[in-house]
């Protein structure tokens, strides 16, 4: 009988140790963290949210000029006198993709000319037609967002309301990315679920922005109006981030979907009143700085930003290669060239624009502060000559000849004055579709649009720019306050001003390449390997 | 128990007829190993009356009428009787009973007689494989196993072979070009009870750092006792996971005679290397040269230029360039080589030991190879009462290989070097032909250690029920340091040093119970619970530029960049937690069933997944014991037996998984950790399942003369993990999917057949086969054909593989060829366009073919030859394996012959067609540049030529449009089925009476051939010495012949 307990105890060892042995089998590894030791503690979900955020500033925005394209694309711009010749400004200024797309970058090819090429190795607009580093943060993104909640199983500390916070900011970086991908490559394939693998096929780009829109709708409140600290100001999503693209999607889909225009704009009153109201009136976090302290603001998190890609010498964050920028195109080499003489005939910018277009925006004789806060002309004393510089952008803090490391302010996604100005567009252009109401519109239109005229201690509307027009008056102050910003290309094309002669000053799209996809970028045809679903866009491949 | 009570019977009887009897004393041995056996049954008379038995020494005294017959019985040996005539003293040597239902095999952890098994397994005596030397012992196993592939692929001594039970079990590819290789889905190994994977790292010996050598390689032939494999699910089901592609188990011998037995083998050998390739040489290349640029140049002037600029054509009275060097011969020679191996054994039933020392060295027929062992083995046994037991070993090895300067299995350095022009100066500082040099020169040094130690407790609660527990524990360290001088790197000295180890623990607690409920009921049941842990790291180093040639370190000179080190990321630790049981009933030893059950958990899958569940049945029922086969006396036993079982292995690393985590950089100042794009992770990956079915027959006539197993078996793997590219919108580029099944089914048969078996004569002959088929049944997504697209291109090359469902896994897709174009009017001409058939070259131009260019099937009728028109072709994996054992016995001396059989498979000869294309450039010099000599072969001679064979190799200005030798062809596609005699060996058995005196009890003396000939239509030089996937490459490792002369002697 003894025995016989004996036997069994001996069995209740032998397979008891069964209840121990999961954290028996769990083995972390020694190189890299896998998913399941992963997603642990609020910490880690705090590191992958910042990846979300680090992908989308790696591999999309500083990987290529894509950010700068807003401002050349179709753009009045002229290659500057600088040697040897940015031919990309001349290409993508005319809508020439083609040309622009086939100079080689690994400057290997038998047929290369150095100076027809040399700046694609800089400037990589041969790898915009890849959409998949944005699709990479949609995924991410979309992990993020199922994985967030998961963790508080592990993690008590880990409260509800930041739950839904990183929710909130997974889906802005979701929602952020279609907006680039649909005004990139008009459709594109939509998901928002985790781990997808499934081939998919494109999805109309105004279904993709009304399916944004409610994400958006639903998720807004989520994220906070400020952050306690103050350096993820403008740097991670705010609820003003949020409504600022909101506002954004509301213009695209107005622009494409006609019929209900009208509801967008309206939809659009209403966030920019949120933004007014909440924003800046209750919360106090958001305002208009004067021109006089404008430099801050390109410095980044500010109050007047909404949301920004960071840059900081101090981080060892600059851009790798400045031709990829706006800024670092419309900078006098000697500035960024520590040891270069200022006064040697190459100190011309490497882009300019036409004088008649800075002749628009800024008439003769008509004060303006952003053109002493922002414009130096070097020898002539005239903003229009082809060798002005614009140093909005410019690390002033780092003096004259700050280096490549001038250019380290942040680049800028949106900014309070652009959510401003598109509410007074939208206002007007509801009052120019309806007639009932106008007055009240346009008077509010008005006034929205002397809000950043006034701060520029310039002539406030009707004067010039737009000649009366006050939707024209909009779209030139648009192209005044944000110019650099990546804007005009996409504000020519949801308007359609970009097939209007009197705006196109390039002259590089008529209406019916228009409708042909001419206003879209190529896509690479990798995108059909492994999915029999995918159409190029027509008008390029 | 039985014999407990036979003993006592016989002591009772023998005081009854204790009256007027001699007293006979003597020794029972055992044939094969020449150790005494204990617990003979000795009886006598007619009716075989148990008298006594054996003691522990083998040794017995019995008092008998004194002209009785003795008769001699013991499990799993042939009975033997003896006429005592008067004789007082008998030295009795009994033979193992080959075959018979007394045999014990292994299924799953125990050891069974086979008349109550009802797994599929074999075992295979040490014995049959102890007269050849080599570094495999692998490798002598070939041909030997209905149902096991062996394929020896390569040469290189000290790497392992590559091994397919039933079929092939996993059909990933990867790598790319000629480097392509099949994922290796091993057997799982356990030696000495120390268990290891064989597909984790030492596998191949290239893809990896390190030293590649395989722990099979470090197991001394001499030392090994016996092999078991386990074939089907029953028999392999036990061992979980692991066992899913069967299970191989080797045992070294122990210690079984009080006396200390010393027993020393020693080998003399010879390698040789095979038939070399013959080349052009000399006056003859250079003739062949100039006369092929005349002829075929664009224009005459274009080609006087082109030998004028190659002054190894045109100055051929400056002396560096006037000679005819025969390559091969400086790298590949025959060696001389020795073994010795001296092992120790003594002992009692109560404590018994062995130790075995043994040195190997294989000097590699290729320059600058080879591969040294050192083994020592030692094992205890002490059973103080019959209620516990405790044997421990340990073995210490180290292996020592040097690879020169290629990978071993592949050596590139020879092969680009051999191919050098002839008339090139022999290597030297001044010679121009640095990668011979580096082949000679480079100072390579490879080792690896292991140490194994095992040990196993058992103890009896109560009668029937033991308790056990087996320890082992297994560490392997492994070093590369290879030094490359300046002088042949570029003027950079190179010095690279790896170091890796590997620890394995496992430990099994058991409980054994076994009781019957009256004679007829006989019940075992089995539990256990199995805990593994397995850890691997490996460091790697590499300097660049030492001072001098002299200094191979520590420090250089170079700029950071060339200076790379640290931690391999090939790490790993993998745990494994099992527990399950067997049951059997077994009634009347004419039914048994047999349930076996086990779950595992193990860390590759992570906590969260599921456990692996693996369960098997198993029925046998020997007929042979019915009443109405009792009739039949000529049939000696008869049994079938089935068997069914699932393996359920969840699949998959954690990452594939859950995703793999990197430190990706920063935002903002903040670090951050996001997922590596490579793999997207799978959440719902499946577990793989492998399902088994078994049936056997098995059956010995006219006692003994001819025993056969006839069986077959289906095995079907659902859900293998497969790798797929997924569309670019996902951010990931690859996805692993297991959406993909292939089923193996196939005969085997093993025949015995014994025409002689006197004293004196005695013959054996074995035969087995297998035929295997496998089928591919299901891909991912559904879809019907997959082409995996190589990853890397030889020559421009692309070397791609289809998978499409129902027809063999693994298929290539080539170029059909129909013959060479005779002339310019016989090339087909597209109606519709006017223009004749042509290809495009790499810059997208058309190029016309013409004729004595060979002409490949336009499938798809556009007159234009591009990917479109390759077709699915052939089956690397072979359709039958078996193999063919003869043993003869003559009084003293043994013939002993093995040979094996692989048919239906096919090869592509890349080789060839890379040697052919040499003449695609006839200015290169260093590499590819060995000319064949082209008049062996069947080729394009001139306009109006219908008969040729081979494509005019001349034309070298559009060759490199029209790659006439393109690999992926089906002119290079070759039936690879051969049969090959592996070893023959004469043995002689020097009587004991000439050497008593010196204290020699027994000795013999052999003489072996090894890997003695390959019957075969293939064109190439060796069938078997080709890659897993049928690819003959031209820089593979040829397999050596070798000559032995050797010697056993025991004291």
């Amino acid at each position: 009988m003894k025995m016989k307990i004996k036997c069994l105890l001996i069995l209740a060892v032998v397979l008891g140790i069964t209840g121990g042995c999961k954290k028996f089998l769990n083995v972390k590894p020694l190189d890299d963290l896998s998913g399941n030791n992963f997603w642990e503690t609020q910490a880690d979900v705090e590191r992958f949210t910042n990846d979300v955020y680090r992908i989308f500033k790696d591999e999309f925005a500083m990987k290529t000029a894509v950010l700068f394209m807003g401002d050349v694309r179709c753009a009045p711009v002229v290659v500057g006198a600088a040697y040897p010749p940015r031919g990309d400004v001349t290409f993508l200024s005319r809508n020439d993709l083609r040309n622009a797309i086939a100079a080689d970058a690994s400057r290997t090819s038998p047929t290369y000319d150095a100076i027809r090429e040399w700046w694609q190795r800089n400037t990589r607009w041969d790898l915009i037609d890849d959409w998949s580093p944005l699709f990479k943060v949609v995924q991410a993104a979309n992990i993020l967002y199922e994985e967030a909640p998961k963790v508080q199983a592990k993690d008590p500390g880990l409260s509800d309301k930041m739950v839904r916070q990183y929710q909130g900011e997974a889906v802005f970086m979701r929602c952020l990315s279609y907006f680039y991908l649909i005004r990139l490559y008009s459709d594109v394939p939509y998901y928002t679920n985790a781990y997808n693998e499934k081939s998919l096929p494109r999805t109309s780009h105004v279904e993709v922005a009304k399916k944004c829109l409610e994400d958006l709708e639903r998720h807004r409140t989520d994220v906070p109006w400020a952050y306690p600290d103050p350096t993820y100001r403008a740097i991670r999503a705010m609820q003003s981030s949020m409504l600022a693209l909101e506002m954004h999607f509301n213009m695209w889909l107005a622009g494409f979907d006609k019929t209900n225009a009208n509801a967008y704009y309206q939809k659009v009153d209403e966030l920019g009143d949120i933004l007014y109201n909440q924003g800046e009136l209750e919360m106090g976090v958001l305002k208009l700085y004067p021109i006089s302290q404008i430099f801050t603001v390109f410095q980044g998190r500010s109050q007047e930003g909404l949301f920004e890609i960071p840059q900081n010498i101090n981080y060892g964050l600059f851009p790798q290669n400045r031709r990829m920028t706006y800024a670092g195109t419309v900078i006098w080499e000697s500035n960024l060239t520590n040891n270069s003489n200022a006064n040697s005939v190459e100190d011309n910018v490497e882009m300019n624009y036409m004088s008649g277009f800075l002749r628009t925006l800024y008439p003769d004789e008509q004060p303006d502060d952003r053109i002493k806060a922002w414009f130096t002309f070097n020898n002539v004393n005239t903003m229009y000559a082809a060798n002005s510089q614009m140093l909005k952008f410019y690390n002033i803090a780092l003096g004259p000849k700050g280096g490549d490391n001038a250019l380290s302010n942040n680049y800028f996604i949106f900014r309070y004055p652009d959510a401003i100005l598109l509410q007074a567009e939208a206002l007007a252009s509801m009052a120019n579709a309806e007639g009932t109401a106008a007055g009240a519109y346009n008077d509010k239109a008005a006034q929205l649009l002397n809000r950043i005229r006034s701060r520029a201690n310039t002539a406030l509307f009707p004067a010039n720019p737009g000649e009366g027009s006050l939707l024209d008056a909009i779209f030139f102050e648009r192209c005044k306050e944000l110019m650099g910003e990546g804007h005009y290309y996409y504000d020519m094309v949801r308007t359609g001003r970009i097939y209007n002669p009197k705006f196109n000053y390039t002259n590089s799209m008529s209406y019916g390449q228009f409708l042909q996809g001419a206003w879209t970028w190529p896509i690479n045809k990798k995108a059909q390997t492994n999915n029999p679903l995918i159409q190029l866009n027509n008008y390029w491949n | 128990m039985k014999l407990l009570l036979a003993a006592v019977f016989s002591c009772v009887t023998l005081f009854v007829v204790a009256q007027g009897n001699i007293t006979v004393t003597g020794v029972v041995k055992s044939k094969e190993s020449n150790q005494p056996i204990s617990n003979v049954t000795i009886s006598i008379g007619k009716n075989e009356t148990g008298v006594t038995t054996s003691n522990e020494n083998g040794e017995f005294t019995i008092s008998v009428p004194a002209n009785t017959v003795l008769t001699f019985s013991y499990a799993g040996y042939e009975k033997q009787k003896v006429n005592l005539n008067g004789r007082t003293k008998l030295d009795i040597t009994l033979a193992v009973k080959d075959g018979g239902m007394e045999q014990v095999v292994v299924q799953g952890f125990q050891k069974r007689q086979k008349q109550f098994s009802t797994g599929s397994s074999v075992t295979i005596s040490g014995k049959d494989i102890q007269d050849v030397p080599t570094s495999n012992v692998m490798e002598l196993l070939q041909g030997r196993v209905a149902g096991v592939n062996i394929q020896n692929t390569t040469g290189m001594p000290g790497f392992s072979s590559s091994i397919f039970v039933r079929g092939v079990s996993n059909i990933g590819v990867s790598g790319g070009g000629n480097d392509a290789f099949l994922s290796p889905s091993s057997p799982l190994f356990v030696i000495d009870g120390v268990p290891f994977d064989p597909n984790t790292n030492f596998e191949y010996g290239f893809n990896q750092g390190g030293p590649g050598i395989s722990p099979i390689s470090l197991i001394p032939p001499e030392d090994i006792e016996d092999f078991s494999f386990l074939k089907d699910a029953m028999a392999t089901s036990v061992y979980g996971s692991r066992g899913a592609n069967g299970v191989i188990i080797i045992t070294t011998k122990r210690g079984r005679s009080k006396k200390p037995i010393i027993t020393y083998t020693g080998n003399f050998v010879l390698s040789v290397p095979p038939g070399l390739k013959s080349v052009l040489g000399g006056k003859e290349e250079r003739e062949s040269r100039i006369k092929q640029i005349l002829e075929n140049d664009t224009t005459a002037y274009s080609g006087r230029d082109r030998i004028q600029e190659n002054p190894f054509l045109a100055d051929y009275l400056n002396p560096y360039y006037n000679n005819s060097t025969n390559w091969q011969s400086i790298f590949y020679r025959p060696k001389f080589n020795m073994t010795h191996n001296i092992a120790a054994a003594g002992g009692d039933t109560k404590f018994n030991y062995k130790s075995n020392l043994s040195y190997y060295n294989e000097r590699g027929i290729i320059e600058n190879t080879g591969f040294a062992r050192y083994t020592m083995g030692l094992n205890t046994e002490y059973m103080p009462t019959q209620r516990f037991r405790l044997f421990t070993s340990i073995t210490a090895s180290l292996g020592n290989q040097s690879m020169g300067s290629g990978t071993g299995m592949m050596q590139g350095g020879v092969a680009t070097a051999a191919s050098a022009s002839s008339l090139l100066p022999p290597p030297s500082f001044f010679s121009g032909n640095t990668t011979a040099l580096g082949v000679s020169q480079t100072d390579n040094e490879n080792k690896t250690g292991r140490l194994a130690a095992n040990m196993d407790v058992r103890y009896e609660l109560v009668k029937g029920l033991n308790i056990q527990n087996n320890l082992s524990y297994d560490f392997t360290t492994g070093r590369t340091n290879t030094f490359t001088p300046s002088a042949i790197n570029n003027n950079y000295s190179l010095r690279y040093s790896y170091d890796s180890r590997r620890e394995g623990i496992n430990n099994r607690a058991s409980l054994n119970y076994t009781t019957n409920f009256t004679e007829d009921h006989l019940i075992n049941a089995f539990v256990f619970s199995e805990v593994s842990l397995d850890k691997f790291m490996a460091k790697a180093q590499q300097q660049s530029g030492t001072p001098n040639d002299q200094y191979e370190g520590p420090v250089g000179y170079i700029s950071n960049f060339q200076r790379r080190g640290g931690i391999l990321n090939s790490n790993y630790e993998t745990r494994l937690f099992g527990y399950g049981g067997t049951f059997q009933y077994n009634y009347r030893k004419k039914y048994v069933l047999d349930f076996s059950y086990r779950l595992d958990g193990s860390s590759t899958n992570g906590p969260n997944q599921p456990f692996v569940k693996v369960p098997a049945v198993g029925l046998r029922w020997n007929f042979n014991n019915e009443k109405f086969m009792e009739r039949l006396d000529w049939v000696d036993y008869s049994s079938v037996r089935a068997s069914w079982g699932k393996n359920i292995v969840p699949t998959g690393s954690i990452f594939d998984a859950y995703g793999r985590y990197v430190t990706s950089g920063q935002y903002n100042n903040n670090p951050a950790t996001g997922l590596n794009w490579e793999y997207l992770p799978n959440v719902g990956l499946l577990p793989r399942i492998t399902t088994q079915l078994s049936y056997a027959l098995e059956a010995g006539f006219l006692n003994g003369k001819f025993s056969t197993v006839l069986e077959s078996y289906y095995k079907q793997l659902d859900n293998e993990l497969f790798n797929i590219s997924i569309a670019d919108h996902n951010g990931f580029a690859k996805f692993k999917t297991n959406y993909m099944s292939h089923v193996n089914y196939g005969y085997e048969f093993t025949v015995t057949y014994r025409p002689f078996n006197k004293e004196k004569f005695r013959w054996n002959i074995s035969a087995n086969g297998a035929f295997n088929h496998d089928i591919l049944t299901r891909l991912p997504n559904d879809v019907r054909q997959i082409l995996h697209k190589d990853e890397s291109t030889v020559g421009g090359i692309r070397q791609d593989i289809l998978y499409r469902l129902g027809r063999n896994s693994v298929s290539n897709i080539l170029y059909h060829y129909r013959g060479v174009f005779p002339d310019d009017a016989s090339v087909p001409v597209d109606p519709s366009t006017g223009l004749p058939y042509y290809t495009l070259d790499g810059n997208g131009n058309k190029v016309f073919f013409k004729g004595g260019d060979p002409y490949w099937t336009d499938l798809d009728g556009n007159y234009i030859l591009d990917e479109r028109d390759l077709v699915v072709a052939g089956n690397a994996f072979p359709k039958f394996t078996g193999g063919l054992q003869s043993m003869l016995t003559y009084g003293s001396f043994t013939l002993t012959m093995n040979m094996s059989i692989t048919a239906g498979r096919d090869i592509l000869n890349n080789s060839l067609a890379q040697r052919l294309a040499s003449y695609n450039n006839p200015v290169a010099s260093q590499s590819n540049a060995a000319l064949v000599p082209i008049n062996e072969y069947n080729f394009w001679q001139g306009p109006g030529d219908v008969n040729a064979t081979y494509p005019n190799p001349y034309d070298f200005t559009r060759s490199d449009a029209v790659k006439p030798f393109r690999f992926n062809q089906t002119l290079f596609q070759e039936d690879g089925s051969y049969f090959k005699l592996n070893t023959v060996t004469v043995g002689y058995n020097v009587p004991k009476s000439k050497t008593h005196r010196y204290g020699i009890n027994y000795s013999r003396i052999y003489f072996t051939a090894n890997n003695v000939y390959t019957f075969s239509n293939y064109s190439g030089p060796d069938p078997e010495n080709v890659t897993d996937l049928g690819r003959d490459r031209a820089d593979g490792y040829p397999t050596r012949r070798t000559y032995t002369i050797g010697l056993n002697v025991q004291f």
